[in-house]
């Protein structure tokens, strides 16, 4: 099969990438940088034809669905959708620093379901209970979420080292990253995608739940930590306007807030069992 | 005279502190973190369960503290309605100053409180106050949704507003949460959620329900026909890895045939504003099977013939064979029976003869036997439902999404314009912005609209 190749070639492309990256924080070349982007494009397009010949080869062997229902393809898709905001954040905002820590985050997506051997990348069918429409849209609006939230994350970690400088040199400080001001600007923002985004994964999934087993919501482990997560970036957005909750605190609240998102994606499947658990 | 500041009461501290969005965030996160317990420690289960799980000491522990079904404990419940009357705190206190802001018409910025984020000035030769001030208008009216126009002082104010409605997009959001709230509490109060299993043929009346004891529909439910389809593999051989099952359903009331659909997994069927859907299927029991035996001679004694369970079919002579046990599935090597020869002044003689692999033929004494095809009695395993709180459910979904995009990505915009002659035949253009969202993106807008503005009078 071809796919699994060319998530292969999509990976590399991303840890390429990051390398270009980190040479341009540390040397400010813009043409560096500039490659950086465009590497990380490239990776992205080859990914984006992955999941397509995916797609197309699951016609192939019989079955026909969009490749979204397994962990192979929800971790190749979560790479997907990390880049394609990243890169959209980059093209509107143009902070390239921020692309050395989160194209890691793209590799580490095909890389982690590559590697594992009890990760299986073959297409297998469908269960009945997997066959709809509102899958679709439930697991793209929540990747979608998730790879936002990614986004803020990576901002935050580099929020966490800037602070330091910043706390020996004081604001202006010359120096890797950008300042701490722009940082908490940028995580916000890349939050401020993923709530809404998330918002609608939560709802989609209601409303398929109740289509496909007659209860909106049943507290089920999956459902409860998407709520878990959900309630944390809410407190986010509603700590901005609260005197003592800026800067640091903020920046661990969205560390903390992708710990649940992968404890969500990942730990539940894993660690508890559920309804959800299509582990396989 | 000094005015002296009266302390607070408590009701009006009291008042402050429901409406504080500080404890917004620590209900949010307390929330958060008391979720977790319901999510490692298993819910709505038995106390026997706990024990076996957790010894008995912590067992009355986690019943004590309502962990074991804690989402519906007093103490969660508590914690959602705080965070209801915090909303409504939060709202009553600032959806005042928010409407203002969305009303706002006051062209004269000068001496009051505004906030403009962006400002450029430029001077126009020849014109008269009235006339520039007349371009500007226009040019507002063609980007911005309401102009607003006065004077003052010999000077011309102008303000164009636009997406002031977004403004009431948290508010939006926040009056979701209230359906969902009301939503839930319905369901629970009017709903009921139960399942049943029907074997082909029969007829239901009653489910059972997830909280223990039965439910009379007040009607009947037949399943009529069960089927479950295989996937196969490229080859076009089959696997038992189930593809679709659908069960066609019949309701009676009063033994009238009222509704008949087929429904599978994620179509469900409705009556009364009750959901029927397909959750499961089962083997119900195996009734007969479809056997080919050849005689000692090779020759056909029958073909597919249906024969069914403890019926003694005749073979060549006085020798007969009983199917003695038949199932769809034995030990996950497929469909079997068992048979056994009886011939005369002989010891029977019995065997398992399996269908797939396709062709499986059994010696059984002089003969070979052969099965073609287990007919088995399944029955459809259903989940019933009925949540009259659904409807504002859904309502709470549409509120949210509306709420969040307006909240997020709409952008309450105001532009000013001040227009003073400057006493040699010209005037002097002030124009100032303020945007309440993406203040980059604003940037760049009122950038084009002072180039725009200017360029209007060069022509």
């Amino acid at each position: 099969m071809i796919n699994d190749k060319l998530f292969g070639i999509a990976m590399i492309l991303y840890l390429v990438a990051t390398l270009f990256y980190v040479a341009y924080v540390v040397s400010r070349n813009r043409k560096v940088g500039l490659g950086g982007t465009l590497v990380a494009l490239a990776g992205w397009l080859v990914n984006t034809a992955a999941i397509v010949v995916r797609w197309i080869e699951s016609h192939q062997a019989g079955y026909g669905y969009i490749p979204l229902s397994n962990m192979y393809e929800s971790m190749v898709f979560f790479s997907w959708s990390i880049m394609m905001i990243y890169l959209v954040f980059e093209r509107l905002y143009g902070y390239r620093a921020v692309g050395a820590f989160v194209a890691p985050l793209g590799f580490l997506g095909i890389a982690v379901v590559s590697f594992n051997p009890r990760i299986s990348s073959d297409i297998q069918p469908l269960v009945p209970a997997l066959q709809s429409n509102w899958l679709t849209a439930h697991v793209v609006t929540c990747f979608f979420g998730y790879a936002a939230f990614a986004v803020a994350f990576a901002v935050s970690i580099m929020y966490l080292f800037r602070r330091r400088t910043e706390a020996r040199q004081g604001k202006d400080a010359p120096g890797l990253l950008p300042p701490t001001r722009v940082l908490d600007d940028l995580a916000y923002k890349a939050v401020a995608v993923g709530f809404p985004l998330l918002t609608l994964g939560i709802l989609t999934g209601a409303i398929w739940a109740n289509y496909a087993w007659g209860t909106y919501w049943s507290w089920d482990p999956k459902e409860t930590w998407s709520l878990i997560t959900w309630l944390v970036y809410a407190a986010y957005l509603h700590a901005r306007f609260t005197a003592g909750w800026r800067g640091v605190r903020l920046a661990w609240l969205s560390i903390v807030g992708f710990a649940c998102v992968i404890f969500t994606y990942w730990g539940v499947n894993f660690v508890l069992s559920g309804l959800h658990s299509y582990a396989g | 005279m000094k005015t002296q500041e009266r302390p607070k009461g408590i009701g009006s501290r009291i008042y402050d502190f429901l409406a504080s969005i500080k404890l917004s965030v620590v209900v949010l996160i307390v929330l958060a973190a008391t979720s977790i317990f319901g999510t490692v420690i298993q819910q709505g289960k038995e106390f026997s369960v706990y024990v076996r799980e957790y010894g008995e000491t912590w067992a009355r522990v986690i019943h004590a503290l309502g962990l074991d079904d804690m989402y519906h404990s007093w103490w969660f419940e508590l914690l959602l309605a705080l965070l209801l009357v915090n909303i409504t705190a939060c709202s009553v206190k600032r959806l005042p100053h928010a409407v203002r802001l969305m009303r706002y018409s006051d062209p004269v910025f000068d001496g009051k409180p505004v906030a403009i984020h962006e400002r450029c000035t430029f001077r126009v030769k020849g014109v008269s106050a009235e006339q520039a001030a007349a371009r500007l208008e226009a040019l507002f009216r063609s980007r911005m949704r309401r102009v607003f126009r006065a004077e003052r002082d010999g000077a011309v104010y102008l303000l164009g507003t636009r997406g002031g409605w977004s403004r009431m997009g948290v508010y939006i959001t926040h009056f979701s949460l209230f359906l969902f709230a009301v939503g839930a509490i319905v369901g629970a109060r009017w709903g009921f959620k139960g399942f049943v299993q029907i074997p082909e043929g029969q007829k239901v009346s009653k489910v059972r329900l997830r909280s223990g004891g039965t439910k009379d529909l007040g009607f009947e439910v037949r399943c009529d026909d069960f089927e479950v389809v295989f996937y196969k593999t490229p080859q076009g051989l089959p696997t038992n890895r189930p593809k679709d099952y659908y069960s066609t359903l019949t309701v009676l009331e009063n033994g009238r045939e009222v509704l008949t659909k087929r429904i599978e997994v994620n179509d469900p069927l409705i009556y009364k504003g009750i959901y029927f859907y397909q959750s499961s299927y089962g083997q119900a029991g195996a009734e007969s099977a479809w056997i080919t035996v050849f005689g000692p001679r090779r020759n056909l004694v029958f073909h597919r013939k249906r024969v069914l369970r403890g019926q003694p079919v005749a073979l060549e002579g006085e020798d007969r064979l009983v199917l003695r046990d038949l199932t769809a599935d034995f030990r996950g090597m497929g469909p079997a029976i068992q048979v056994v020869l009886e011939r005369p002044e002989q010891r029977p003689l019995s065997a398992i003869v399996f269908q797939v692999p396709e062709g499986n033929h059994r010696k059984l004494g002089p003969y070979v036997v052969r099965l073609d095809h287990v007919d088995t009695v399944m029955y459809t395993g259903l989940q019933v439902a009925k949540d009259p709180g659904v409807p504002l459910i859904w309502a709470g979904c549409v509120f949210i999404t509306v709420g969040c995009l307006v909240a997020f990505f709409v952008s309450h915009r105001r532009v000013w314009a001040r227009v003073r002659p400057d006493g040699r035949g010209g005037v002097e253009v002030f124009l100032g912005g303020n945007a309440s969202r993406n203040r980059v993106a604003f940037e760049r807008w009122f950038q084009d609209l002072c180039t725009e503005a200017q360029e209007a009078f060069e022509k």
